[in-house]
């Protein structure tokens, strides 16, 4: 009886085997066939087709916004108006950004597309915290080198729970504003 | 005079203009390639002004264009990046860099390269679609142990049979 089951175990692992070696040797006759038509690999690399382009993507920011005042009484600075142009050749999503994420006032920066309440939009017209703003601008029209966008900026510190315990001139933060592909 | 003054307004105008641009090509990187190597890709990077840009990649589990779903650092997917962090600019300058990746597990990877100027407050992100698979190598080495392996099974057992009838 062992000795039976011992042979039909040799049998299994003898069809493992051949099946082993049969692949071994297919695989090495898809290699021979292959290089012996002599045949000659061409590559090409194929862009542009995805849905977005992947051309040159470039920005130009202000240098520096100045948002003015903030008073203990007042806590919303002016509404100051940035323009940013798409200067590249993709239609671009601008994120803006606190270059440190742990900045506390600064994080208090709302943004919006249009001061005006005319429009019916009211997602064109209602502030967005930094973090949550993007601006869209698409790509410049044929023959021209950049498309200027504008958007609207705000310190508004009335949420603010921290302690500002005395007055600080030119409080400055960075923040980035990246473009990224639409 | 009014010439002189025209010309002076010009040039401090283009001047402005072209303050703080920073241009990157492509927009986005496609790299294909295996686990354990490094799979790399050009990018060019130009800035009208003097300074630093730096660079720090993010990644996301989702397929996201939006930069605040990239939030995972390289080293908890296991991926070892190999760009430069920190590029130097006189004006006007181009660079041409290497942006490459290696992994240790095969997958479809999302992420995105940023590259922020030190002082202004330009900063350009470049979608990555990173594919790893597994090494060829590996697979033509398991094919080829395989059949030897079985056969050296084989010849232990008939042996073992031998010695047994022999008993």
């Amino acid at each position: 009886m062992k000795r039976v089951v011992f042979e039909y175990t040799i049998v299994i692992i003898s069809f493992l085997a051949i099946l082993g070696i049969t692949l071994f040797f297919s695989l090495n006759l898809v290699n021979a066939e292959s290089s012996s038509n002599m045949t000659m690999k061409v590559k090409v690399d194929l862009t542009g087709f995805n849905s977005s382009s992947t051309g040159e993507i470039s920005i130009w920011v202000p240098d520096s916004i100045d948002l003015g005042e903030v008073d203990k009484t007042d806590l919303v600075s002016d509404e100051v108006g940035i323009y940013i142009n798409n200067t590249g050749g993709i239609d671009i999503r601008v994120t803006p950004e606190l270059k440190d994420s742990e900045e506390e006032i600064f994080k208090y920066l709302y943004f919006r597309k249009q001061k005006s309440t005319s429009t019916n939009n009211t997602d064109l017209v209602s502030f967005k915290k930094i973090g949550d703003y993007y601006l869209d601008i698409d790509k410049p029209m044929t023959g021209k080198k950049y498309r200027a966008e504008h958007a609207y900026m705000q310190l508004n510190l009335s949420d603010f729970e921290g302690d500002i315990k005395e007055d600080v001139n030119d409080y400055n933060a960075d923040i980035i504003f990246i473009a990224t592909a639409r | 005079m009014n010439l002189i003054y025209c010309i002076l307004i010009i040039i401090l105008n283009l001047a402005l203009i072209n303050a703080n641009q920073l241009s990157i090509n492509p927009s986005e990187l496609f790299i294909n390639g295996t686990i354990e190597k490094e799979n790399c890709n050009e990018l060019k990077i130009s800035y009208e002004s003097s300074g630093n840009i730096i660079g720090e990649s993010k990644w996301s589990f989702t397929n996201s264009r939006e930069i605040k779903d990239y939030t995972i650092d390289s080293q908890y997917l296991g991926l070892i990046e190999k760009y430069p962090k920190k590029i130097y600019f006189k004006d006007r300058d181009t660079k041409t860099v290497d942006i490459c990746f290696d992994g240790e597990k095969p997958g479809s990877y999302n992420g995105i390269l940023v590259y922020k100027t030190e002082s202004g407050l330009a900063g350009i992100g470049i979608w990555i679609h990173l594919k790893l698979e597994n090494k060829i190598k590996n697979k033509i080495f398991i094919l080829y142990l395989t059949p030897t392996l079985y056969l050296f099974i084989i010849l232990i057992l008939l042996r073992i049979n031998k010695t047994s009838k022999n008993l």
